[in-house]
């Protein structure tokens, strides 16, 4: 018996049906094709330089046929019956030019693929996109390994020591920012950091600083911003795993004159390893991804990868160099889930069950 | 013990920090909600007004935008939680070797960055000459919301005994009787996460809908795009709306686990 | 009208890699009370699995009132099974279990309740009907399945252990009155166990498994007095063995040769031969200490432990490095550890096997 028939026997048709359909349509239609079809359009770029020729051809025939329509139209006018030679000649050759330009018009309305990885090449080529390409990567790097160092004590503290009222009321303050959209907690930011924002009036008034600081013209805003947005994605995997871990094996441990950092060294960070895992994983996928925070936290200066993946699409509209970003950015992911993997020595498993 | 002497405060003061640096933020945008200033700010203070929300409720376009989100987040709860039952159902059900294979496809919407789904799929969609708009974005989606639903829906069917289905089979129920009486009303408390959860993420999703919204907009579309061009404390009012039923959507949600772990002692 | 009720035909089923049903053939007879006794992983649950539907074989055919079971699924088969840790459904009140089969037949609900509380009454159990399942003790869950299960009027009814969730005082109760519901209803009981005293106590019939194969079938004395095979004498009930080459065949008597001399016993199987390997069991309430009759095989040893067992003494002796037990009544004899002692059994109480695997080994 198939494992497909298995299926069947144990699930009746209608529930058989139910359970493979609907799944191969999210997994066909939702996610492989438009991923395989991004992988596509990555590939190949419009040829404009045959097209740009075709055109040329085109609007020199069109004069070509334009003189002939003159030249029609003055016979005509001269008198010149309809089935004179002449005439009828010109005409011929005018029906063939027309001919030929609808033909060539036909192919400029399906202007010619041409596939190259010269889209990937354009990247490595662009010496800004490059530059902002490797600071979006080491950003989302410190704004994960930031939010680590943030987090631990506040899950270790939540999961093992705080009494369970305390551990309610402090897990609550947890979930209110966390459940709070992205955009409005990036905009809080905006309020405490632009120039005439909270801080600046603050301490300018408060007579500590001389001048405002401009937080939002580099990339200091942006980091401020995503630590903020996305910390509390490493405070919930690292809490979770950290709360399965038995009181006991603490106890035990410093009952053998382990110190505290060697409990956390040895036992409490080793067992929250796969939540460590998946905070990381989380944390840099969004750091990486945003659109938003840089949006409305960075300044001119302070472009980010998702932001020129945008333009390619909606400014510059070349989306086979904007899905060709995409996909790279895409590939730095899977590459980051697997280092992640790598040092948690977690498996994929483990990674998904506790996002 | 000293270690507890000298760890024990520092680390209220640390707690104490960290709160202030999550909650602070959040009080000063809400408290500029009913500053009178056109620019959303509390110092300096130039009165209380209420005129941010009046103006609020009065904004058109917010409205349809809110609208659009509600439009689009009920498509998105009648698209992924039926897919992600479906597919929970054929995950924890199938004995291949492809199993792993498969769910590592299925679950890797989640990692993948929003920005890439909303690509993905507006370049796809696109060659069917579907363009931006809300079915586009139900769909974009819908491509990882149902992952989520999926993750739900299989924690608590690893919980189902599979024997109470084989009593049921077994006591002449047919396939289908057995799913309609025994496992989806075991499955019900879930259909309800999952589908407050899927409507959430979709509410409140930036990333993935920005690229396949096309020249529409759903609310959290809207804020960003106020917050951008023509800011007004009309954001901040919007806000305060957002913490206020966060808040206690949040205590609702504290209160009912706490009532489960009485129940389950 | 007895008769046939199931027949298993060359039954075989593997998992990937494990057999853990080979090539059995038997057949249980209508309104009987029919066990299967074997240790932990020999197989049981997948052949009540089979029978029931659960599990397609991947060889062989089942029988059920001379129908072909092939292809039918479980819903349709006129089985009803009580799982190993019950499988009542947790949202449904008492009775609404009980009812099950009726709700799915699409029976309206009066009758249905109806119908439900005459079972619950079936099963001793008035007045849970509106309880649910969590707020029952182990015996009235028990009751509570058997009456789900009888719901469906089922010509066999397959219970997978059901008692093994329970305590002792509350077994030994259930045991009685599972014999009671059955002789009652007189529906076909197929049982399956790892306790031999639940199986001798309750059956008609016993089957004995072992490693998915069949050693013995018969009913509890055959099973306990005849067993034809040295895994049977040694997982049922307690048996001494001593190791030994036959070298005298007379009728059903051999007489044989092992380390502590020359023992005489019946022959337990036919296909026995001079010269051969065998084993030689006696049961430890058939041996004797110190006794004054002749008796035909007797052998001297010292006592290295002595177990109060209630009414009984349980005396474990050093023969030339063999083991012995031995029980008697308790106040027959005054040893203390470290005494000799004559330990003698007659040849008749004595049985000669071929050597095969024990349960010790
Ligand atoms: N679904 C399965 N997949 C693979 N092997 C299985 C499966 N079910 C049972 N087995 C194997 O088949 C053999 C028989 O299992 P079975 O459950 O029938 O034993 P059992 O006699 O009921 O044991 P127990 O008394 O412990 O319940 C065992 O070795 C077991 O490991
Ligand atoms: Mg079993």
């Amino acid at each position: 018996m198939t494992q497909w028939q298995q299926l069947l026997f144990q699930n009746g048709k209608i529930m058989a049906v139910f359970m493979v359909a609907l799944p191969a349509f999210w997994l066909v239609i939702l996610i492989v094709a438009p991923q395989l079809m991004m992988i596509d359009f990555s590939l190949w770029y419009e040829d404009n330089v045959t097209l740009e020729r075709l055109e040329r051809d085109i609007s020199q025939k069109d004069h070509h046929l334009f003189d002939l329509d003159d030249k029609i139209a003055n016979l005509m006018d001269q008198g010149l019956s309809a089935a004179d030679p002449q005439l009828v000649s010109l005409e011929q050759e005018y029906q063939l030019l027309d001919q030929e330009i609808k033909q060539l018009m036909l192919k400029t309305d399906d202007p010619p693929e041409v596939y190259s990885p010269k889209n990937y090449v354009y990247l490595a080529h662009n010496q800004l996109h490059r530059t902002i390409f490797l600071k979006t990567i080491w950003s989302s790097l410190m704004v994960t390994l930031i939010a680590m160092v943030i987090c631990y004590p506040v899950a270790y503290y939540l999961a093992q020591v705080a009494p369970k009222r305390q551990a309610t009321i402090l897990f609550l303050g947890l979930i209110i920012p966390y459940w709070i959209n992205e955009i409005l907690r990036t905009f809080a930011w905006l309020m405490l950091l632009s120039y005439n924002g909270f801080i600046n009036l603050f301490f300018t008034r408060a007579g500590l600083l001389e001048e405002p600081i401009e937080f939002l013209d580099g990339n200091t805003g942006v980091l401020i911003g995503m630590t903020y947005a996305y910390i509390l994605f490493m405070v919930f995997p690292t809490y979770n795993l950290l709360q399965t871990l038995d009181r006991n094996q603490i106890d035990a441990a410093s009952d053998l004159g382990a110190g505290w950092i060697r409990i956390h060294l040895r036992i409490a960070i080793p067992h929250a390893k796969p939540g460590l895992a998946v905070g990381a994983i989380t944390t840099f996928m969004l750091a990486a991804g945003t659109y938003a925070v840089p949006a409305i936290l960075g300044g001119p200066h302070s472009l980010w990868f998702t932001q020129i993946i945008y333009s390619w699409f909606f400014d510059g509209g070349n989306w086979n160099q904007g899905a060709a970003y995409a996909f790279v950015l895409l590939f730095l992911c899977i590459i980051f889930v697997m280092l992640m993997m790598k040092i948690f020595r977690v498996r994929f498993n483990d990674i998904t069950r506790r996002v | 013990m000293n270690y507890s002497r000298l760890y024990a405060p520092l680390m209220k003061i640390y707690l104490l920090v960290f709160f202030c640096y999550l909650f602070l933020p959040l009080l000063l945008m809400a408290i500029a909600a009913f500053n009178t200033p056109t620019i959303p700010s509390v110092i300096p203070w130039q009165g209380f007004t209420l005129q941010w929300f009046t103006l609020l409720f009065q904004d058109r376009l917010i409205w349809e935008s809110v609208l659009n989100s509600l439009i689009i987040g009920i498509g998105v709860v009648l698209l992924a939680v039926p897919i992600g039952l479906s597919a929970a159902l054929l995950l924890t059900r199938l004995q291949s070797r492809s199993q792993p294979f498969l769910y590592a496809i299925l679950v890797s919407p989640i990692l993948t960055p929003g920005v890439i789904l909303g690509i993905s799929t507006l370049i796809f969609w696109s060659q069917a000459g579907i363009g931006g708009g809300l079915f586009l974005t139900v769909i974009g989606q819908t491509t990882f919301i149902a992952s989520f639903s999926m993750l739900i829906f299989m924690a608590q069917l690893q919980r189902l005994d599979p024997e109470l289905e084989e009593a049921a089979l077994d006591l002449g129920a047919s396939h289908l009787q057995t799913y309609m009486k025994v496992i989806f009303p075991y499955l019900k408390p879930t259909f309800i996460t999952a589908a407050c959860i899927s409507f959430l993420q979709s509410f409140e999703n930036y990333n993935t809908t920005l690229f396949v919204i096309g020249a529409d907009t759903t609310l959290t579309v809207k804020i960003a795009s106020m917050i951008r061009l023509g800011l007004t404390p009309e954001v901040n009012a919007l806000s305060v709306i957002f913490l206020g039923v966060t808040v206690m959507a949040a205590v609702i949600y504290t209160l009912l686990q706490k009532q489960e772990d009485t129940d389950a002692v | 009208m007895p008769g046939q009720n199931v027949e298993l035909i060359h039954i075989s089923h593997a998992f990937k890699e494990v057999t853990a049903v080979e090539d059995l053939t038997l057949t249980v007879d209508r309104k009987c009370f029919f066990s299967f006794l074997g240790p932990s992983g020999c197989g049981k649950t997948t052949l009540l699995r089979i029978i029931a539907g659960f599990i397609r074989p991947t060889r062989g055919k089942v029988l059920i009132g001379g129908k072909d079971m092939a292809g039918m699924p479980p819903n349709l088969r006129p089985t009803a099974m009580i799982f190993q840790n019950l499988a009542l459904f947790p949202l449904m009140s008492v009775w609404e279990n009980v009812a099950f089969a009726f709700e799915v037949r699409g029976m309206t609900k009066k009758n249905r309740r109806m119908r439900a509380e005459e079972l619950l009454d079936r099963v001793a159990l008035p007045d849970v009907a509106d309880k649910s399942p969590q707020e029952l003790s182990g015996g009235q869950r028990q009751r509570v399945a058997i009456a789900r299960a009888l719901a469906v009027e089922p010509e066999v009814l397959l219970l997978d252990e059901p008692l093994s969730a329970l305590d002792l005082k509350l077994r030994q109760k259930m045991i009685t009155e599972l014999r009671d519901i059955q002789r009652q209803t007189e529906v076909t009981f197929i049982y399956i166990t790892h306790d031999q005293g639940e199986a001798l106590a309750m059956s008609d019939q016993i089957a004995v498994m072992t490693e998915g194969k069949v050693q013995q079938i018969g009913t509890p004395e055959e099973i306990y007095n005849k067993p034809r095979t040295a895994f049977v004498a040694t997982f049922v009930g307690e048996n001494n063995r001593i190791q030994g080459r036959i070298t005298r065949i007379d009728h059903d008597r051999g007489e044989i040769s092992t380390s502590l001399g020359n023992l005489t016993g019946k022959l337990g199987s036919t296909d026995i031969n001079i010269g051969e390997d065998v084993l030689l069991f006696v049961r430890p309430e058939r041996c004797t200490l110190n006794s004054q009759k002749e008796i035909d095989n007797s052998i001297t040893g010292q006592i290295v432990q002595l177990d109060f067992a209630g009414p009984t003494r349980i005396c474990n002796l050093n023969v030339k490095g063999e083991l012995f037990k031995v029980v008697y009544p308790e106040g027959q004899h005054h040893f203390k550890t470290g005494d000799q002692a004559d330990l003698s059994f007659h040849s008749r109480d004595a049985l000669i096997l071929p050597q095969g695997k024990a349960v010790h080994d």
